[in-house]
């Protein structure tokens, strides 16, 4: 039932994705030439080859028949098939993703879990305050500081370059653990608040209770009963940060000087080319709705009660 | 305990018949008294009263002129003259600082003002009447939900060209839809409640249900995602002044300043420390109290 849903509302995303373009105001001809004058018969037969001549909804189809053939037509800047560009700064992205993701699920729900165990005590406050100051800390100011510190002040901190993987795996990852906290902390931080309100409110259901009056030690009890229960509304979370994350890719990439895709989706908005915002903006909008649904699958199958 | 504005033939239920020695639990009471006794609740409250005076006075407050530049005193650090220092054009950082306040208030107020607008009312509506209209709605938000975010708003801002207006109007959009969501969810439980019949039976129209006796009692988990709602806009128009699609210059903004400052940043890191805490007070403060107002509107019998 749900898988229904996704297409359409899919459909609706690259509509909007296609309009973009379309909605530029003033002459998107023009826009898009610069500073170059034409003359009227260049005009026109720019026109032409770009299919602008044709009804927008022909436009459409046009453009959607080739999208899902992968060709994403070319760059109007450099001239480069936009999907080359795409694919060749994915795996920054992708790896940056897989860092932020690692310390969100992992340091998140350990110190969500933590601060659950030793509500009231001094850790539990630390916790939550560091959390609390997790999601009001912009991550590109975080990003500056980092930088800042690392030229001026510590140079013993993990040198922020990139570095390609297939060059140098362990200097790569140097460069790219530090930005992948800073992507990852807003969601850190919220997964941690999280896990522990969830923990917290299935500490007082009844079922707990009946597990301590059955006998069973407290470690039992935490890991066997609670956790699979109290981790269900946080995985939810995790899959709406994961979307923050994708929108944090752009900042995040800026101030680190990655060669990933926001820097990519950035340099294209700088110059007016839209076949690269189009695109990046469909396959980002897409892994999000993916993820998503993903999610919603995972919740559906760890809560039994959920039926679709 | 549901809140009618007027009378439905019977006495107001605030003022009850009951004397004045016995108080009355009514839920905004409670709703005071649980805020109050959030600590974390007034240091922000204390903490937006302090923003918001410096965002009204700041004409007064100021010791140099924001926009005025001073060759001579390009890049100083900190001094007794210049608090916070100056940037490139040797303006005074502290009194942009000031009337940053002024820029992140208005767009971050605005932007949620709008959003309120739009997305209570679109909410109202999808709840109320139910079936194909509600379903279409929420297909339509499906499709705002798919993008991530930020992303929306960038391309949306850069698209339409920078300036305050198109920022508020993006984000109030964007934001608009997420408390359509919220609102319909509670105008789904409220308009089973028996008080609705109720009126409806005494042959009330439906434009009147909804917004004199739905909306009050709608409007509470709203309020509370208004507040968050309010920091999130502070982070996503400094942002995007960061990326120097927000605010532009001379307009003094804190996102803008830190954008200045990336390039200085060797010869006059101050310049990108204090916007940043700035930005970090903003956001802290409003939202410590969304946190002290979702835990008082909670109806937690047992915990704190």
């Amino acid at each position: 039932m749900r898988l229904l849903l996704y297409i359409p509302v899919l459909l609706g995303v690259s509509i909007i994705c296609f309009s973009f373009i379309h909605l530029v105001p003033g002459n998107i001809v023009q826009i898009m030439a610069g500073e170059v004058a034409m003359s009227p018969e260049q005009e026109a037969a720019l026109i032409v080859e770009m299919g602008l001549d044709k009804p927008v909804y022909i436009q459409y189809l046009v453009w959607l028949s080739r999208v899902v053939r992968g060709d994403f037509g070319k760059s109007y800047a450099s001239g480069l098939p936009v999907m080359d560009q795409i694919l060749r700064r994915l795996p920054v992205n992708f790896e940056l993703m897989i860092i932020a993701f690692a310390f969100v699920v992992i340091v998140g729900i350990f110190f969500g879990m933590l601060s659950a165990a030793f509500q009231y005590t001094g850790y539990d406050y630390g916790i939550r305050v560091l959390a609390i100051l997790g999601y009001c800390i912009p991550n590109f100011w975080l990003a500056t500081i980092f930088v800042l510190l690392g030229s001026l002040v510590f140079p013993w901190l993990p040198v922020l370059e990139y570095i390609p993987f297939s060059e140098n795996p362990w200097g790569n990852l140097e460069g790219m653990i530090i930005p992948g906290f800073v992507l990852g902390l807003a969601a850190l931080a919220y997964v941690i608040r999280m896990t522990r309100s969830s923990f917290l409110e299935q500490m007082r259901q009844d079922y707990v209770r009946t597990a301590r009056a059955k006998g069973l030690t407290e470690k039992l009890v935490f890991f066997r009963h609670l956790t699979k229960n109290s981790l269900i509304p946080v995985v939810t979370i995790i899959g709406l940060q994961i979307g923050s994350m994708i929108g944090g890719f752009v900042l995040t990439e800026e101030v680190f000087v990655l060669p990933g895709v926001g820097r990519l989706l950035l340099e294209g908005i700088m110059k007016r080319d839209f076949n690269i915002i189009q695109a990046i903006i469909l396959l980002l909008s897409a892994i999000y709705l993916t993820v998503n649904l993903l999610v919603d699958i995972l919740y559906a199958w760890l809560d039994p009660r959920i039926k679709y | 305990m549901y809140r009618h504005k007027g009378k439905i033939g019977m006495r107001d239920t605030k003022e009850s018949a009951v004397k004045d020695e016995e108080k009355i639990l009514r839920p905004s009471l409670l709703i005071w008294r649980g805020f109050k006794r959030d600590k974390a609740a007034i240091v922000g409250s204390l903490m937006v009263l302090f923003i918001l005076t410096v965002a009204v006075f700041c004409p007064l407050l100021v010791p140099h002129d924001p926009l005025k530049t001073s060759p001579k005193d390009q890049l100083r650090p900190p001094s007794s003259e210049f608090r916070l220092g100056t940037d490139r054009f040797g303006r005074d950082q502290l009194s942009r600082l000031m009337y940053g306040t002024r820029t992140s208030m208005l767009i971050s107020f605005g932007s949620v003002g709008i959003a309120l607008l739009v997305g209570v009312f679109v909410g109202l509506v999808s709840g109320y009447y139910g079936r194909l209209v509600d379903s279409i709605i929420m297909r339509l938000l499906d499709v705002v939900f798919a993008f991530p975010a930020f992303l929306l708003a960038l391309v949306v801002v850069a698209i339409a060209g920078p300036s305050v207006i198109n920022l508020l109007f993006t984000i109030g959009f964007i934001f608009s839809a997420q408390v359509a969501r919220v609102t319909r969810g509670t105008v789904l439980s409220v308009k089973e409640k028996d008080f609705v019949e109720g009126v409806r039976s005494v042959g009330a129209k439906d434009a009147s249900i909804m917004f004199y006796f739905i909306l009050p009692n709608v409007m509470a988990p709203v309020i509370v995602q208004a507040t968050f709602f309010l920091s999130l806009a502070i982070q996503t128009e400094a942002a995007l002044s960061f990326l120097g699609l927000g605010t532009q210059p001379p307009t003094p903004s804190w996102g803008l300043m830190l954008n200045e400052s990336q390039r200085f940043m060797e010869l006059a890191p101050w310049l990108a420390i204090f916007p940043g805490i700035a930005i970090i007070f903003g956001v802290l403060a409003f939202n410590l109290i969304g946190d002290g107002l979702r835990n008082a509107l909670d109806p937690r019998m047992s915990q704190r």
